[in-house]
């Protein structure tokens, strides 16, 4: 192993009470070499450990043992070959974690096979571009046709998540993922022949679970066909046109903006799921979503509560809702654009929901009146058990509700009567204390006749004092505040 | 000092164990907290902790601190077996959080101790292999080094710098990048 020798002093394990005083004894020096590399991987990034080479001989190759990589911003590609290619039959890799700015694809992709040889562990590689960190800003289609990163064959690599900046990506010719549990491509662009369908399903990656795909250009027909498929990740795949997954272990399929305008086309033959994000177009003549008999989570589009008539997330989320007689636990978002003007209210749209035991509401209000559409929720779910209820800030918007605004209609709600007889636990969360909030709490009370628990989270602009003083609307026995 | 703590009415209970120190001194454990080091959990289950384990490479000294350790962090896993926190009432669960805000003050009070203490102590919990002991003990010394140079790291733990000027020349040249 390391040259210098702590050997000789490993047998000395503990000192006496006369070494306690001992100056000058070099007690760091003399750990054996694995409590070194423990030490040495505490400290955040490889170029930290690396330094500890010119302490003197003892350390000049400790580092050189550590089981997990980071690189960050340095060096480049061709240097941590080098260091993957460290003399003295270096050890198998845990991890290797670079995060770089470089652009150049040859020194990008040159470390790529020696991590491929050693890697047993997870490769995490992001390529950060400065100044285009926000993923919803857009970017430029043509980016990746400065040549493309080949991702070699990580035999035994477990998890690989891979962030190129949307540089382009060529997927491995053949070979077979034997180990890969977890996949993970954000904003690269793929090209090249091989499908993305054919590399996640079982014959290659016979062991995948999880499969995340985010901001992924060059992907428009997904066909996968998996036995070990436990979750499915996709978000804003540009020009997306069609998805068919045959996964029969899959439990958690989330599809988040994949189609954007175009005709959704899916297929899904998942008899095991149990969660379904579809927060996505949605058309029941070319959307198959199989037997979903043990569907337990369902979560939709946004519904607008105030749009124009015509609005197609509108459209979508009652199709999709109409599918389902009985969810578990219902997820709905509800969103009022800043400015409502003098769109229709149209709650009213909805007539049914599925039957559910756990309804997660999450409003998006803009500072409007979100008591009325709310309670149209509430209602049309009479028999929920629990109710957690999340308030969206965006921040740095100032609200364009005003006195007289239309939020406050159907202004009746408050008059109607109704019984949430089954529901004992309440959570809500980004309360701000507004006068919208405290009529709906009071309402909510006198509806929640058997109400045993309540949490209640403000937004942390909120400060203590006003966050106890708009509690006090509360029945004594039920409050429990905390601000976040 | 020897024995573990008398108001625990588990303890009589529970199976014990007898820790021999380099210099002859005994400590009576339970089976709980002596398992947090895995070197003893095997010894135990081949069945060779009759009569009691010595432990010659551990004085009594850093032992009784090992045990303090252990017994902290034996309490704390049982806890968490314990509190068995459901889906449903994740939200609800803040007495964890106030147990694991205590164990960290616990973690922080023992690691005050003078640097001979410490690397006592990564030698027993390296010996007795107890992992948290270790993470913690080896976090302390990284965080001391993290940010240093080469000479304030040389300095600060007696370090003697045996390369030659054209070797250490050589290992900047090779680590350049680590250092920009």
């Amino acid at each position: 192993m390391a040259p210098g020798g702590a050997g000789d002093k490993r047998g000395k394990l503990s000192s006496s009470d006369a070494d306690a005083g001992a100056v000058g004894e070099d007690r760091l020096s003399a750990l054996p070499d694995e409590v070194l590399v423990l030490i040495l991987l505490r400290l955040g990034t490889t170029a930290e450990a690396a330094r500890t080479s010119a302490l003197s001989r003892r350390w000049r190759r400790v580092w050189l043992l550590l089981p997990e990589l980071r690189f960050h911003l340095a060096p480049d590609g061709h240097r941590i070959r080098k260091v993957l290619l460290a003399p003295n039959a270096p050890p198998p890799l845990h991890r290797i974690s670079v995060v770089t700015e470089d652009s150049a694809p040859d020194s990008l992709g040159a470390w790529l096979p020696d991590a491929a040889r050693r890697l047993s562990g997870a490769l995490v590689y992001h390529r950060i571009v400065p100044g285009k960190e926000d993923l919803a800003s857009p970017m430029p289609d043509e980016a990746g046709e400065g040549g493309a990163i080949q991702l070699p064959c990580f035999e035994k690599a477990t998890r690989i998540e891979i962030d190129l900046g949307l540089l382009g990506l060529d997927l491995p010719l053949a070979g077979t993922f034997a180990q890969l549990t977890e996949l993970a491509l954000y904003r690269v662009h793929l090209r090249g022949p091989i499908e993305l369908g054919d590399f996640v399903s079982s014959p290659r990656s016979p062991r995948l679970q999880k499969l995340r795909i985010r901001d992924v250009r060059g992907v428009d027909k997904l066909t996968i066909h998996s036995e070990s498929l436990l979750e499915v990740d996709l978000r804003q795949l540009k020009r997306f046109q069609r998805l068919s997954i045959s996964a029969s272990a899959l439990n958690e399929l989330n599809l988040l903006k994949c189609f954007g305008k175009n005709q959704p086309v899916a297929f899904i033959c998942a008899p095991q799921l149990e969660s379904l994000v579809w927060t996505d177009s949605y058309d029941p003549s070319s959307v198959d979503l199989g037997n979903l008999g043990q569907l337990q989570v369902l979560r939709t589009n946004g519904f607008f509560v105030f749009s124009k008539p015509d609005c197609r997330y509108n459209r979508d989320f009652l199709r999709l809702l109409q599918q389902f007689r009985f969810i578990r636990s219902l997820g709905i978002l509800l969103f009022y654009q800043r400015d409502i003007g003098n769109f229709p209210y149209l709650m009213e749209d909805i007539t049914m929901l599925p039957l559910t035991e756990f309804l997660t509401m999450e409003v998006v209000n803009n500072g409007h009146n979100f008591g009325p559409s709310s309670f149209h929720i509430l209602r049309l779910c009479a028999g929920i058990r629990r109710l957690s209820m999340k308030l969206h800030i965006i921040r740095g918007l100032k609200s364009a509700c005003h006195p007289g605004c239309i939020c406050d209609q159907p202004a009746n709600w408050k008059a109607q009567e109704l019984s949430l007889n089954r529901l004992r636990k309440v959570e809500l969360a980004g309360l701000e204390g507004t006068e919208h909030e405290v009529v709906f709490l009071e309402q909510l009370f006198s509806w929640a006749t058997v109400l045993k628990k309540m949490k209640i989270t403000f937004d942390y602009s909120v400060s203590k004092s006003k966050g106890r003083s708009r509690c006090s609307c509360l029945p004594r026995k039920t409050k429990k505040t905390r601000s976040e | 000092m020897a024995s573990a703590g008398s108001g625990d009415e588990k303890a009589a209970a529970a199976a014990m164990i007898t820790l021999i120190s380099s210099d002859n001194e005994k400590f009576e454990v339970t089976e709980a907290t002596a398992t947090l080091s895995q070197t003893i959990r095997h010894m135990i289950e081949d069945g060779c902790t009759d009569g009691g384990v010595p432990l010659p490479n551990v004085t009594s000294k850093i032992l009784a601190r090992v045990i303090e350790y252990c017994k902290k962090h034996a309490t704390a896993a049982a806890g968490e077996e314990g509190s068995s926190s459901s889906f449903s009432d994740a939200a609800f669960l803040e007495v964890d959080r106030a147990f694991l805000e205590e164990l960290e003050e616990f973690d922080d009070a023992f690691l005050e101790v003078d640097r001979a203490t410490l690397f006592d102590l990564i030698l027993a919990a390296n010996y007795l292999d107890i992992k948290g002991l270790l993470n913690l003990t080896c976090q302390k010394v990284a965080d001391s080094v993290k940010g240093k140079t080469p000479e304030q790291i040389r300095e600060m733990y007696n370090i003697v710098n045996d390369l030659t000027p054209e070797e250490e020349a050589e290992i900047r040249r090779e680590t350049q990048w680590a250092f920009e």
